[in-house]
Order: structure tokens, then C-alpha cells, then sequence
């Protein structure tokens, strides 16, 4: 199965078993957590002095809202669930297809050796990683920061030392003459 | 015409003159493939080396970088789904999902072939249409600025794959995104939460950065998945990939014709249509082609659309630069600023005495686009690869250039940040079924909407959006773009349930 890019497979990638399947745990958080949002949002918008900046944040967040309150519906009520379903068969039929090749492809042993199980990560660990670059930019920039966040991610991923320290060095050459000298990026 | 035609090619085939174009297409790819740097930033670094060049030799390397920045966005969109430039966005859609089916090189080579085709196209029409451009642009107000950005959020509905209704969703957490800051209409501050930083909104760039480049990477890390076809190319079947793609490129002239014509209609509009030029010519395939259930999923007709529109808008942009000093795109107001710098004026002086050097600029074009694609087409052997490396390899390569290419583009600490809390909720979003170029899109219309829709209540009235016949037009084709999807699956919809009625009868 292909991971979409810049849209999201439906989670599980479970295709037409959608308007079947409970309420999804995931959907319904993200829903909730962003009419949160919204509604912080609507508050601070009618806060607003000018009509005219009011306008369009007012029209903006209010029409979110109602598509998020039809959203977080239709993944609560089996009935509504069924007919947003009809809107998104054409895709996931489409899905469903392309997962279907990948299982051929990997019923037919067509899998690269390197590539038979790729190791999978915590959310939390990735996510303490990326945080750790970001506050390591800040702290003491990007030309010491990023060379030393490749080198240790690597070296915690088990990446062989061939390739982490290429890749490491390659980063620092790229960020110091490219970005540094060159562009004179401070 | 044909003199200073001449003229431009004499001053481009003399020695030194002749290695302008090869520097000029290297500074593009470089700064095309680094996410953040954009276009627009690449060619204000390169202004202050020109100073002291004579302006025919300075305009011949401008124009050939920005030639560069177009297809070279575009490899990274394909290889690694992080768009070089925010109208690459619109390649990665189908792009990158051919890559990970492990034909990248079809994908690398119809861009090459698509965006060489396109580019050609927009110059081609720039210099047919240069002497009646002024009259042509002059038709161009508020209400066709505030349609063809209603456009693009009918786009929205139709570049959104998997739920529409979630697809809407996205593009209206864009648009609240681009409220914060400044209200440009009376400089009142919104949902800037007492942050200096925030007073000038967010940085479009480190949000597409974050979205497409920090989530993908943690998606790589979090929930890898196999490669479908992950055999090992040799270097023959990477050239036969190539062939592949150029075959498709060219068995798709009407697409080639109709996304070209697109992009350089949409470059013409000042300062909306090339970021959305690509996003336009990807729907209105999606919307006009048979059998498009595919798109979004890797099909070779989506890369091709985005890629033609996407260089042939350069052509188009020239056309409101030349013609009237109104930049058609971000990196066309930075040229805009180095012909002052050169003491060139645009308008009537640029297209009488000054047309040598609006042919250089053509020319310079012209070759770094051919360059580029021939530079793309030549390292994708070793590029295609890229995109079926394990994510271990790929993913702090991709955290550390975005957040760093996310720090470049202003030079400010907050949009390392930005660009982590994009990249984060992306991630969420994407594992939830969001779809995440309408948050892009809209993100980037929100402010055209609100200013054109402001300054339109203030001088023609709404009523001016009906009653002048190029925002009559654009509201027709807006509306065009997303009924014909709709009618066409209802249609198959009810074929497919009377097939499957009288499949039924015949088994009774």
C-alpha cells in the first residue's frame, strides 16, 4: 500500500470497511481537539474591534467549525458515516487496488533484502528527536546542531557507520559552504 | 523584433557570455533542491554579484537560475515528497507515490519533459503576446483577483483526496491559519497572542515545509511500509524509464497543451496565479480527463499537468513584469527590483529600446530550462534510488534540511518552531485521513481572498464580479471544474448499479 502524499491514508488503510468499522479513537480526538481550537479562535475573533477585520475570521472559523461538527457526526453516527462513505469510495477503491499490488508484489518475493522489515519507532521517540534539533538550533545553531543531531539519530537508528558518517559529513560541507559561506547564513 | 532577437542571441554565444547560463542553471538546481530557499531568495542573493555587470550579462544569469528553481523543486518533490518550491506542491501528489512504486525515473523524466514542454509554451506565447500585453492586463482588477482566488477554493475540494468533507476541513484550518497577524485592510492584529514574532503572520514557507517534509520523515520513522516494487534497477531499465516517461509525456498533447495554456494564463495575474498555476492545471485534469480515479495515487497525468503549468507560468509572469512593473510571482519582484538597480525601466521603454535584454531574459529561459531538465534526466540514475532508501537513512537527512531550509527563508529562530508544529500536526492530520494541499493552498490564498473581497466592497461593489466578463468567465470555469467531477461519478455511479442489477437478473 502507498502512503498518499500530502493527503492522509485512512487509518488502518481498511478501504471500504470504513462506514462499518467503530468510531475511530484518532479522527475523533483530532476533531474535538480542533473545534477546541475553533471555538478559542471564534472568542478571540468577536474580540475583534474592526468589522472589517472581524469579517472574514468570523466567516472563516465559523464554516470550519461546521464542517468539524459534521466531520466528528459522521464518524459518531453509523447512519451518516454510510453516506460520507459513498462520497469517498472512488479513492478507496483506488486504495484498495494499489494495496492489492503491493501484496502481489510481495507475494511474488520482489523485496529488496535491505528493505524486508523496516524498523518502526515509537511516536513519542521520534518526536523527542525532532524536538531535540530544534531546541539544539536554537541553543547553539544550526552548524554544530545539525551534524551532531544526524550523527546520534543515526547512530540510535543502527544506521551503519558507513552511511552516518557520509551523510554527517555531507550535512556539514552542504550547511557551512552552501548555507554559511555562501548564502552567508547566520 | 527580430533584430534585438538577434542582438540577445549575439550577446548570449560570446565568450565569457556563453558560461552565464551553465552558472545560472546550477545556482536554479541548487536552489530549487533546498527546501526553504526559495526561488524568489535565491535570485535576491544573486543581485549583488551583478552590480558591476553590464545589464544583458546580469538579466542572462537571473533569468537562467530562475529558470533552474522550477524543474529542480520538482526532485525533491518527487524523490522525497518535500517541495523545492511551494508550486511544486502540486507535483508531489502523484510524483511521489510513483516513486515509492519504484518509478521514480518515469517521474523525474516526465517532469523533465513536461516542464521543458511547458516552459517553451509560456516563452512562445510571451513573445506573441508581448505587443498586445498591456491591453490584455489592463482588464485585470479586484474582482478577477478575488475569482480566480474563489477559484482556487473550488480547487480545494477537487486536489483534496480521500473525504471531501475532510479535504474542506483542511483548506478551512488554512485559511484561519493565514488570518494571523496584521489585517493588511486595518492593520488591526489577530490571534497574534501578544507575539512580535506572529505580527506578520506565519511563514508560509516553514508550514510547507513542516506539512509536507517533517511529516513525512516522522511518517517514515513511525509507520514505515515495504516499497512495492523495490527490484533493483539496472542503469538500462533506468534509461527505459526515462524513454517511458518521455513516451508519456508526448502521447498526452492535449493535457501538455491544456495545463501549459493554464499556467501561463494564470502567471499573466499579478501576484496570485504562479503559486496556483500548477494547483489549476492539476484539477482541471482531474476534472477533464477520463478514468482519473488514479490520481492522486501515482498517475503519470497529474505530474505532467502540474509540471507544464508550473514552468509555463515564468512565461506568463514575464508578461504584467515586462509590460507594466507588476510582478507576476514573488521571484518577478525581485528581477523587478534589479532593473532599477540596473537603471532599466519596465513598460513601453522595456519593450522598444530595452527589448534586447527582454530577450535575453527569453533566451536565458529557454536554456536553463532545457538544461535543467537534460542535468535531471542525466543524474536520475543516481537520484531514483533516493526514494527507496530506508527511512533510517532518509529521515534526519530530511529533519535537519527542512528545519534548517524552514530557518533560511527569513532568517528566524520562531520558524524552526513553526515548522515543528507543522510538521507534528501533519503527521496527526495525515494519520487521520487529512488531506493536507488545502491547508497549503488556502493558507496561501486566505489573504488574496480578504484583500481583493475588501477592496472590492470598497470601490466596484460585488456586483462588479458579475458584470465584467474575465471575472464572469473564471467564476463559470470555477464552477465548471467542480460540477463536471461530480456529475461524472454520479453517472458512473448509476452505470455501475444498473450493471450490477442486470448482472444480477441474468444470474436469476
Amino acid at each position: 500500500m502507498t502512503r498518499e502524499s500530502g493527503a492522509g491514508r485512512p487509518v488502518g488503510g481498511r478501504g471500504t470497511a470504513h462506514s462499518a468499522r467503530r468510531p475511530r479513537a484518532g479522527v475523533v480526538a483530532t476533531d474535538l481537539f480542533l473545534i477546541v481550537v475553533m471555538l478559542v479562535l471564534l472568542v478571540l475573533a468577536l474580540d475583534l474591534s474592526s468589522g472589517t477585520a472581524r469579517r472574514f475570521p468570523l466567516l472563516a472559523i465559523t464554516v470550519t467549525l461546521a464542517l468539524l461538527a459534521l466531520d466528528l457526526s459522521s464518524e459518531l453516527v453509523p447512519a451518516l458515516r454510510r453516506r460520507m462513505a459513498v462520497l469517498d469510495r472512488g479513492l478507496i477503491e483506488v486504495r484498495e487496488d494499489v494495496a492489492e499490488t503491493a501484496k502481489e508484489a510481495s507475494e511474488r518475493g520482489r523485496t529488496d533484502e535491505s528493505h524486508d522489515a523496516p524498523r518502526a519507532f515509537k511516536d513519542w521517540v521520534v518526536l523527542a528527536w525532532v524536538t531535540a534539533l530544534g531546541a539544539g538550533m536554537y541553543a547553539v545553531g544550526y552548524l554544530i546542531a545539525v551534524p551532531v543531531f544526524v550523527a546520534a539519530f543515526s547512530i540510535f537508528a543502527r544506521v551503519p557507520l558507513k552511511v552516518w558518517a557520509s551523510t554527517t559529513v555531507a550535512i556539514m560541507l552542504l550547511n557551512y559552504f552552501v548555507l554559511y559561506q555562501v548564502f552567508n547564513l547566520r | 523584433m527580430l533584430e534585438a532577437a538577434g542582438s540577445a542571441l549575439e550577446v548570449i554565444f560570446t565568450w565569457p557570455n556563453i558560461l552565464i547560463p551553465l552558472l545560472g542553471t546550477f545556482v536554479g538546481l541548487l536552489v530549487g533542491i533546498l527546501p526553504g530557499l526559495g526561488a524568489a531568495a535565491g535570485i535576491a542573493l544573486l543581485i549583488p554579484l551583478t552590480y558591476s555587470w553590464a545589464p544583458q550579462q546580469a538579466f542572462l544569469l537571473l533569468a537562467s537560475a530562475i529558470g533552474g528553481t522550477s524543474f529542480s523543486g520538482s526532485i525533491t518533490a518527487i524523490l522525497i515528497n518535500t517541495p523545492g518550491e511551494n508550486a511544486n506542491a502540486a507535483t508531489l501528489i502523484d510524483g511521489y507515490p510513483m516513486a515509492k512504486q519504484g518509478r521514480a525515473s518515469v517521474a523525474l523524466s516526465l517532469s523533465a519533459f513536461a516542464s521543458a514542454a511547458g516552459a517553451l509554451f509560456g516563452l512562445l506565447v510571451l513573445v506573441a503576446v508581448l505587443p498586445v500585453g498591456r491591453e490584455l492586463i489592463l482588464r485585470f482588477s479586484y474582482p478577477e483577483t478575488f475569482m480566480v482566488a474563489v477559484m482556487g477554493l473550488f480547487i480545494i475540494a477537487l486536489v483534496s483526496s480521500g473525504s471531501l468533507l475532510k479535504g474542506l476541513i483542511a483548506g478551512g484550518l488554512g485559511f484561519v491559519l493565514a488570518l494571523v497577524g496584521r489585517d493588511l485592510l486595518t492593520g488591526e492584529l489577530r490571534f497574534t497572542f501578544g507575539s512580535l514574532f506572529l505580527t506578520d503572520g506565519i511563514d508560509f514557507i516553514a508550514v510547507l515545509i513542516g506539512l509536507f517534509a517533517v511529516s513525512e520523515a516522522m511518517m517514515l520513522l513511525i509507520d514505515p511500509e515495504p516499497n512495492l516494487e523495490t527490484e533493483k534497477l539496472s542503469r538500462r531499465q533506468h534509461w527505459s524509464q526515462i524513454g517511458q516517461g518521455a513516451r508519456l509525456t508526448f502521447r498526452n498533447p492535449r493535457l501538455l497543451l491544456q495545463s501549459s495554456t493554464i499556467g501561463t494564463i494564470a502567471g499573466i495575474i499579478p501576484g496570485v496565479g504562479g503559486s496556483v498555476s500548477s494547483f489549476m492545471a492539476y484539477a482541471t485534469a482531474k476534472s477533464s480527463l477520463p478514468d482519473t480515479q488514479t490520481f492522486g495515487s501515482g498517475d503519470p497525468r497529474g505530474v505532467i499537468a502540474a509540471e507544464a503549468a508550473n514552468d509555463a507560468k515564468d512565461g506568463g509572469a514575464l508578461i504584467p513584469t515586462l509590460a507594466f512593473g507588476l510582478p507576476g510571482s514573488a521571484v518577478w519582484a525581485v528581477v523587478l527590483g534589479a532593473f532599477l538597480i540596473h537603471g532599466i525601466a519596465p513598460g513601453r521603454e522595456m519593450l522598444t529600446t530595452d527589448l534586447d535584454i527582454v530577450f535575453v531574459i527569453i533566451f536565458g529561459l529557454i536554456i536553463s530550462n532545457v538544461l535543467t531538465s537534460a542535468i535531471g534526466l542525466a543524474a536520475s540514475p543516481f537520484l531514483a534510488p533516493v526514494a527507496k532508501l530506508p527511512g533510517t537513512y532518509v529521515a534526519p537527512v530530511i529533519f535537519a534540511i527542512s528545519l534548517v531550509g524552514a530557518y533560511t527563508t527569513a532568517g528566524q529562530r520562531g520558524d524552526i518552531l513553526i515548522a515543528l508544529i507543522a510538521g507534528v500536526s501533519g503527521y496527526i492530520l495525515k494519520k487521520n485521513g487529512f488531506s493536507l494541499i488545502p491547508i497549503v493552498l488556502a493558507l496561501f490564498l486566505g489573504p488574496v481572498v480578504e484583500n481583493s473581497l475588501g477592496q472590492l466592497m470598497l470601490t466596484l461593489g460585488p456586483i462588479a464580479l458579475v458584470t465584467r466578463p474575465i471575472s464572469l468567465a473564471i467564476l463559470i470555469l470555477g464552477l465548471l471544474l467542480f460540477a463536471v467531477p461530480l456529475l461524472r461519478s454520479r453517472r458512473e455511479r448509476r452505470r455501475a448499479a444498473e450493471a450490477r442489477r442486470e448482472q444480477e437478473e441474468v444470474e436469476r
